[in-house]
């Protein structure tokens, strides 16, 4: 379960399927550091094998880019479309997760995905809980992909 | 509307076993994904053939409240304690509700809880869920607990 | 001349990128129609010549085996194409879907060559 190499791979190949966006991945945070500076966050449900929480989170102006790169048109506010296709992004991230986690036979099912968004949050995951975050850079910032996980 | 008695039965369970709180359920209503202000919500999912999620989004002054009579001791800031105790309750919740939707066991699987906790968010589900929200109130404070549900087939 | 299609999907914004990426395949559908459910999309086929159908599989109303089975069901509607969309499609899904007549499947995320050449095979 290497999840900043899954994340990666995954990430890059919803980006390069449906989003055209050039994207280029980070190495994943420090252990315990979290992303800052978002306004958008989308995030579901994994559980089976392991219980998980997959997300992707955005400033305003990266969620709007990758939105409206997404849907083929100008987005100017974080509307029901941005929370919608950041949501399908969460979506395919944890259908990718799952696909490439049942080839280390660990089994998932995926619950449907959560849009968060204001000007101030921040999630948490349970303490013993283990995080992986990877950034990944755009023309117009930063986003993070994130998985939270314990292994059940 | 039809699973509002569920919250009720889970959440008035779990506040007077677990918490030792009585909470009065007031009318079930359909949220609006409105701004929730200096709050904090457990979210957790629930996944397998029905999928969904479960949410119960509380003030600030509630959540220490409720930590503080959940742990036994006096929690005054939101705190790593009170970001754990509202996911966990969060994962009592869908546990107990689980036991009732799904007897079988087969049907709803719980994946991780987490917490969300701000000055200015909204929380929306987004998979053209059913849902179904119930207010709880207890010495002057209140809280909301919110379950959203779709079966696929 | 143009072809027509019929995307159902109970999001929006996923109606919205599928037609997005339609557009990119570089097939030409001159009319590109939307329905939120199984049910809209039986209504839908009624009333519009429909070329080729693109469903989801997880619906509320009438999900997408459940739309196959009821249009398998009516003689004038029963032969056009339809190519299931999902994320989470395992084999076995993608079977049964196949088992009521669906021509295809194609797998989240998608590109538009693979729209391209999916739906290419059955216009």
């Amino acid at each position: 379960m290497d999840f900043s190499k899954i994340i990666a791979e995954t990430t890059e190949e919803i980006f390069n399927c449906m989003i055209f966006i050039d994207i280029a991945a980070q190495p994943p945070l420090e252990s315990g550091k979290q992303a800052m500076g978002c306004h958008v966050s989308a995030m579901i449900g994994l559980t089976g094998g392991i219980s998980a929480m997959l997300g992707i989170h955005c400033p305003s102006t990266v969620g709007l880019a990758v939105a409206g790169a997404m849907l083929g048109m100008e987005l100017e506010e974080v509307d029901a479309d941005v929370k919608d296709a950041l949501g399908e992004i969460a979506n395919m991230l944890a259908g990718g997760i799952k696909e490439r986690l049942s080839s280390e036979d660990i089994d998932l099912e995926l619950a449907i995905p959560t849009a968060v968004a204001g000007t101030s949050y921040v999630i948490s995951a349970p303490k013993g809980s283990q995080r992986v975050v990877v950034p990944f850079i755009i023309e117009q910032g930063r986003f993070f992909v994130e998985i939270k996980y314990q292994l059940n | 509307m039809e699973h509002a008695q569920h919250i009720i039965d889970a959440t008035q369970d779990i506040f007077s076993s677990m918490i030792m709180l009585e909470v009065t359920a007031g009318e079930p209503f359909v949220r609006n994904n409105d701004k929730l202000i200096n709050s904090i919500s457990g979210i957790i999912g629930l996944a397998g053939p029905t999928k969904g999620m479960l949410a119960i989004h509380m003030a600030n002054a509630a959540a220490l409240a409720v930590t503080s009579a959940f742990l036994g001791m006096e929690v005054e800031e939101i705190d790593d304690d009170v970001r754990d105790a509202i996911g966990e309750l969060a994962n009592m919740l869908a546990g107990n509700m689980k036991s009732v939707l799904d007897p079988g066991g087969s049907d709803i699987k719980l994946s991780m809880p987490s917490a969300v906790y701000g000055e200015d968010y909204s929380v929306d589900c987004l998979a053209g869920a059913q849902s179904v929200t119930v207010p709880f109130t207890f010495d002057g404070l209140g809280f909301l607990v919110e379950l959203q549900l779709r079966t696929d087939g | 001349m143009g072809k027509t299609v019929l995307i159902v999907d109970d999001s929006n914004t996923m109606r919205k990128i599928v037609s997005r990426a339609l557009r990119q395949a570089g097939i030409d559908f001159s009319t590109i129609l939307e329905a939120g459910d199984g049910q809209e999309a039986l209504d839908v086929l009624s009333a519009n010549a429909v070329d080729v159908v693109l469903s989801d599989i997880n619906m509320p109303n009438m999900n997408g085996l459940e739309f196959l089975k009821a249009k398998a069901e009516i003689p004038a509607i029963k032969d056009i194409p339809v190519v299931m969309i999902s994320t989470e499609t395992g084999a076995d899904i993608i079977n049964e879907a196949k088992s009521y007549g669906a021509k295809g499947a194609i797998k989240k995320p998608f590109t538009p060559e693979l729209i391209n050449e999916t739906l290419g095979a059955l216009l």
